[in-house]
C-alpha cells in the first residue's frame, strides 16, 4: 500500500506542477500585486512541494498506510469497477442520449449486477421497480420544474 | 412590537401557514436525498411563489430554507452521505453513532439542536441586525483573507490521524480552484484549452461527488452486507436533560460562529458547519472521543448550519445583500413580488420584514415538532432500502441534483471525476474534509489576498493593524499553537506499526 501511496502522490505532483506551470500564462489584469499566474504558480509548486514532502516522510520515517493488523484487500473490485464504466456511460447517456431513457436502463442494470437474487423473478421485480420510479421521477421533475439537459430522447 | 403581532397573526389567517409548513417538508425532502441541496429546493420553488401572495410566498421559501438546511441531517446519519453541505460534519459523529445503534439519539439531538441554532439565529436577527449589518460593511479584503486564514486551521483539526495528509488534501483543493477562469478578471487560466474546465469546478458538484458518489462506491466494496446500517430501534430521540445542560456552551458557541459566518457574504454557511465541530473539538475536554460517535460533534455541526440562516438574512434586511446563495434566491423570490431589498428595506417593508422573522421561527419549531413526531420514523425507513437499490437511486439523484445547480453538463462530468477522486482518496486514506474545505474557500481566499495586496501595494501589516483581521490572525494562532504541540508529543510517543505490501 506504501508503494500505491508513492505513486499516488506522484501522481499529484505531475498535476499540481502542470497547473502550476499552466497558470503561468494567465493575463495580468491592471497594476495588481500579485497576478492570477503568479498565484497559480506559487501555489500549484507548493502543492508539489507538500506532495514531495510527504514521499520523503513516508521513505524516510516509514510512515505509511497504516493496517493495524487488519486484512486490507479490495472487495467488490470487480464490481467497483463496472459501476464505475457504467457511470461514466450514464453521465455520457444523461447528455446525449436522454436522462429518463439512460436512468432506466442504467437503474435495470445496476440492479441486477449488484442484487445477489438473478432469477427471472427478481429481473421481473427490478423492471417494475425500475418502470415505476422512472415514471415517478419524470411526473416529479415535471411538478417541480427540475431542468435536464436537451437531448434526442427523454 | 405591534407589527410584529400584526404579521403573525396574518400569517395564521389564511393560507401562508400551510404553505410554510409544506414549504419545510419539501425542504427536508431535498435536504435527505444526497445530491438534491436546500439552495436546490429553494430555486425550485420561486417560481411556484409567482402567484401566491408576498407573505404566503416568502413564509414557504423560509419554510423550504430552514427544512432543506435541517433536512441533510438524516442521510449524514443514515447513510454517511451528507444530504447538503451543512451537513457534511455531521456524518463525522452521526453516522458512528447510528453504527453503534444509537441512531436515534443522533437523529433526536440533531433536530433538537437544528431548532436551538435556528432560535438563537433568529434572535440575533431580531436584535442585532443593524449592529451586524454595520460589522459586515466593515470587512474589507484583509478581514476577509484573515477571517478565510482562520478557516483553513480547521483543516489540521479535521485532518483525522494524519496532519501531513491532510495537508496534502487541502493544497490539492486549493490547486483545482486554481483551473477555470481568473476570479478578478475572468481570464482563462490552467484550462489546457479544454472547454469543460473552462468554468473551474463548481462547489456543490464536486462535494456531491466526493462525498456522495465515493460513499456510493465505498459501500458497493461491501455490497454482500444488504444495508448500510443493520435494523436498529430509533429510541432515545430526546435529549436527556443531562445532555441538553452539556449541550449549553456547544449550542451558544456554535450558534454565535453560525451567526457571524452567516452574515458574512461569501464565505458561504456551508463552512459554519466545520468551524463549529472544530471549536467543538478543540474546546472538549476528551477530544480523542470525536470520530467515534460524540454527540456534542452533531450539537455543534447542526446548531452551527442552522443558525447561519439567521445570521444570513441579516445582511439581506439590513442592507439587502445575500448572505449566501439561498438568501440571493430569496431577493429573487422578492423581487418577483416587487420588493427590492436594500438598506430602507426595514422602513420600507415592515411587513415584509416581520413576515421573514415570523416565518423563521414558526419554520424552526414546525420542522423539531414534524422530525420529532414523524420525520423521524419515516425518513429513515425509507432511506433504509436494501443497497442494491440504494446506491444506484442515490448516484441517479446525485447526478441530476448537480445538473440543476448551474444548468451546466460540465458539473455532471465535476461529479463524476471528483466521486473517483475521493474514491482513490479513501483508498489511500487521505481524508476528504481538508479538500472539501479548500474547494469552498479557496477561491475566495485568492481573491480576497490579491485584492488586500492591491490596495495596500504588497504590504501584510494591515492584517495585523487591522482590528478584525487581527482578530482572525489572533484566533488562527491560538487554535494552531496548542494543535502543532499536542501533535508533536503524541508523534514523540506513537509506536508505528507498518506493514508493506
Amino acid at each position: 500500500m506504501k508503494k500505491y501511496e508513492n505513486i499516488f502522490l506522484l501522481g499529484l505532483i505531475c498535476i499540481c506542477t502542470a497547473i502550476g506551470l499552466a497558470s503561468r500564462s494567465a493575463p495580468s489584469f491592471g497594476h495588481e500585486t500579485i497576478t492570477a499566474g503568479q498565484y497559480g504558480l506559487v501555489m500549484g509548486l507548493l502543492a508539489a512541494v507538500v506532495c514531495a514532502g510527504k514521499i520523503a516522510a513516508n521513505i524516510i520515517f516509514k510512515e505509511g498506510t497504516y493496517n493495524y493488523g487488519e486484512k486490507s484487500e479490495i472487495k467488490g473490485q470487480k464490481l467497483i469497477a463496472i459501476q464505475a464504466v457504467m457511470m461514466f456511460l450514464y453521465a455520457w447517456g444523461i447528455i446525449k442520449v436522454g436522462y429518463f431513457t439512460v436512468t432506466f436502463v442504467y437503474l435495470m442494470v445496476s440492479l441486477v449486477i449488484l442484487s445477489d437474487s438473478k432469477g427471472w423473478k427478481n429481473i421481473l421485480k427490478y423492471f417494475v421497480f425500475t418502470t415505476c420510479f422512472t415514471v415517478g421521477l419524470n411526473f416529479v421533475f415535471k411538478i417541480f420544474n427540475v431542468f435536464l439537459p436537451k437531448t434526442p430522447l427523454i | 412590537m405591534t407589527a410584529m403581532l400584526m404579521s403573525l397573526q396574518a400569517l395564521f389567517m389564511g393560507p401562508s401557514l400551510l404553505y410554510m409548513m409544506l414549504g419545510v417538508i419539501l425542504g427536508l425532502i431535498f435536504g435527505a436525498v444526497p445530491g438534491l441541496t436546500a439552495t436546490l429546493a429553494v430555486v425550485v420553488l420561486v417560481p411556484l411563489t409567482y402567484s401566491l401572495d408576498p407573505t404566503t410566498g416568502i413564509a414557504m421559501l423560509i419554510g423550504t430554507y430552514v427544512g432543506g438546511v435541517s433536512g441533510g441531517l438524516v442521510s449524514a446519519i443514515m447513510l454517511n452521505m451528507p444530504g447538503t453541505p451543512a451537513s457534511v460534519a455531521t456524518t463525522f459523529e452521526g453516522y458512528p453513532l447510528a453504527q453503534q445503534g444509537k441512531a436515534g439519539k443522533a437523529l433526536g439531538t440533531a433536530v433538537i439542536s437544528s431548532f436551538v441554532g435556528t432560535f438563537l439565529g433568529w434572535v440575533c436577527l431580531v436584535f442585532l441586525s443593524p449592529l451586524l449589518g454595520k460589522v459586515a460593511l466593515a470587512f474589507g479584503p484583509f478581514e476577509y483573507t484573515a477571517a478565510l486564514l482562520f478557516g483553513f486551521t480547521a483543516v489540521v483539526t479535521l485532518a483525522g490521524d494524519s496532519v501531513f495528509k491532510g495537508i496534502v488534501s487541502a493544497m490539492l483543493g486549493l490547486t483545482l480552484c486554481l483551473i477555470g477562469r481568473d476570479i478578478n478578471s475572468g481570464a482563462a487560466r490552467a484550462t489546457f484549452d479544454i472547454d469543460a474546465l473552462s468554468n473551474g469546478f463548481a462547489f456543490i458538484p464536486a462535494l456531491i461527488g466526493l462525498l456522495v458518489i465515493s460513499e456510493v462506491f465505498s459501500q458497493i466494496k461491501t455490497i454482500g452486507e444488504r444495508y448500510i446500517l443493520p435494523k436498529q430501534k430509533l429510541d432515545h430521540i430526546l435529549m436527556t436533560a443531562q445532555e441538553f445542560k452539556e449541550s449549553i456552551t456547544n449550542f451558544i458557541r456554535s450558534s454565535l460562529i453560525g451567526v457571524g459566518i452567516g452574515i458574512l457574504p461569501g464565505i458561504g454557511g456551508s463552512f459554519a458547519n466545520f468551524v463549529c465541530y472544530d471549536q467543538a473539538k478543540k474546546a472538549s475536554k476528551n477530544p480523542e472521543s470525536f470520530g467515534k460517535g460524540n454527540l456534542q460533534g452533531i450539537v455543534a455541526s447542526e446548531t452551527g448550519n442552522n443558525a447561519t440562516i439567521g445570521g444570513a438574512l441579516i445582511p439581506l434586511v439590513a442592507l439587502g445583500i445575500p448572505g449566501d446563495t439561498v438568501t440571493a434566491a430569496l431577493i429573487g423570490g422578492l423581487m418577483i413580488k416587487g420588493i427590492t431589498p436594500g438598506p430602507m428595506f426595514i422602513k420600507e417593508y415592515p411587513e415584509v420584514f416581520y413576515t421573514i422573522l415570523n416565518s423563521l421561527l414558526l419554520s424552526g419549531l414546525f420542522m423539531m415538532l414534524f422530525m420529532l413526531l414523524i420525520g423521524i420514523r419515516v425518513f429513515p425507513v425509507v432511506l433504509r432500502l436494501q443497497k442494491h437499490y440504494l446506491l444506484p437511486l442515490v448516484l441517479i439523484m446525485s447526478l441530476a441534483g448537480a445538473y440543476n445547480v448551474n444548468f451546466s453538463v460540465n458539473d455532471i462530468w465535476t461529479t463524476v471525476a471528483m466521486g473517483m477522486l475521493g474514491f482513490i482518496l479513501d483508498r489511500m486514506r487521505y481524508p476528504k474534509t481538508p479538500i472539501v474545505i479548500t474547494l469552498l474557500l479557496g477561491r475566495g481566499f485568492e481573491s480576497q489576498l490579491r485584492r488586500a495586496m492591491a490596495f495596500s501595494g504588497g504590504s501584510i501589516l494591515p492584517l495585523f493593524t487591522r482590528p478584525y483581521a487581527l482578530l482572525f490572525i489572533l484566533l488562527s494562532l491560538m487554535t494552531l499553537i496548542p494543535l502543532i504541540f499536542r501533535a508533536y508529543r503524541k508523534s514523540k510517543s506513537i509506536k508505528v506499526d507498518t506493514q508493506g505490501y
